[in-house]
């Protein structure tokens, strides 16, 4: 299972269904949900563009980097692009290890490397179908 | 669009994403630099064109062949550099 940006709606069932390792103790995962609200504002949904062919890149560079430091052995990431309503999985992180620790790190490891690394970009649209001023990482909105 | 080499310096291909499209008003377009020319460069050539996006463009990477590179590199003539804003993934 490697990392992959996905047009459709992320299903746990792959995830869920590779095979478990005998020495697998602990699987962890992490799912990104789209909140209903973008500082302070009502949305509708968040739309996700991406520069595709090195956003897989380095993601899976990233579960690599993971792979490394931790007894790994599924790992699973997936990412939405396009579209993707209130309350929908925007982002997917599946990991498995011996035991819970280095399952919950790697897990955690993953999540931060991709919001800080993967060249993704989300913009908020409200109800009545206006792009909301894209946020900067202070919070503070571009002019 | 094809950067065309020039006698007195490179042309290199920028390709925009999210904010910085929007503050061009297009996704690609073709920087003329010196012949030597750094990321660094690239970044004070594209702040000149628009002074309003300095701010974002300091913040922003740079990638060529899918991979970040430093503002220090060296750009050759014909690369394809991607001006990367600060992410919002996950």
């Amino acid at each position: 299972m490697m990392a992959h940006l996905t047009r459709d709606p992320i299903t746990l069932d792959e995830w869920h269904g590779a095979a478990v390792d005998r020495w697998d103790g602990a699987s962890v995962e992490f799912l990104g949900i789209v909140r209903g609200e973008e500082s302070g504002r009502p949305i509708s949904h968040l739309d996700y563009e991406a520069y595709e062919p090195m956003a897989e890149r380095v993601m899976e560079r990233l579960v690599q980097q993971a792979r490394a430091q931790w007894p790994l052995h599924a790992v699973c990431v997936r990412h939405r692009v396009g579209q993707v309503a209130v309350g929908e999985v925007a982002v997917l992180i599946g990991v498995r290890a011996p035991h819970r620790d280095e399952a919950f790190e790697a897990c955690r490891f993953l999540i931060k490397a991709i919001k800080r690394d993967v060249p993704i970009w989300k913009a908020a649209v409200s109800q009545d179908g206006r792009r909301l001023q894209p946020t900067c990482a202070d919070g503070h909105e571009t002019h | 669009m094809d950067a065309a080499r020039t006698a007195t310096g490179i042309a290199v291909n920028v390709l925009l994403f999210a904010q910085l499209r929007d503050g061009f008003g297009g996704d690609q377009l073709v920087a003329s630099l010196p012949s030597g020319a750094t990321g660094a460069e690239l970044l004070a050539w594209l702040s000149q064109r628009n002074p309003k996006l300095a701010g974002l463009l300091e913040v922003s990477r740079l990638a060529v062949n899918c991979e970040y590179v430093s503002v220090g590199h060296r750009l050759e003539d014909g690369d394809e550099v991607v001006v990367i804003p600060p992410v919002s993934g996950g």
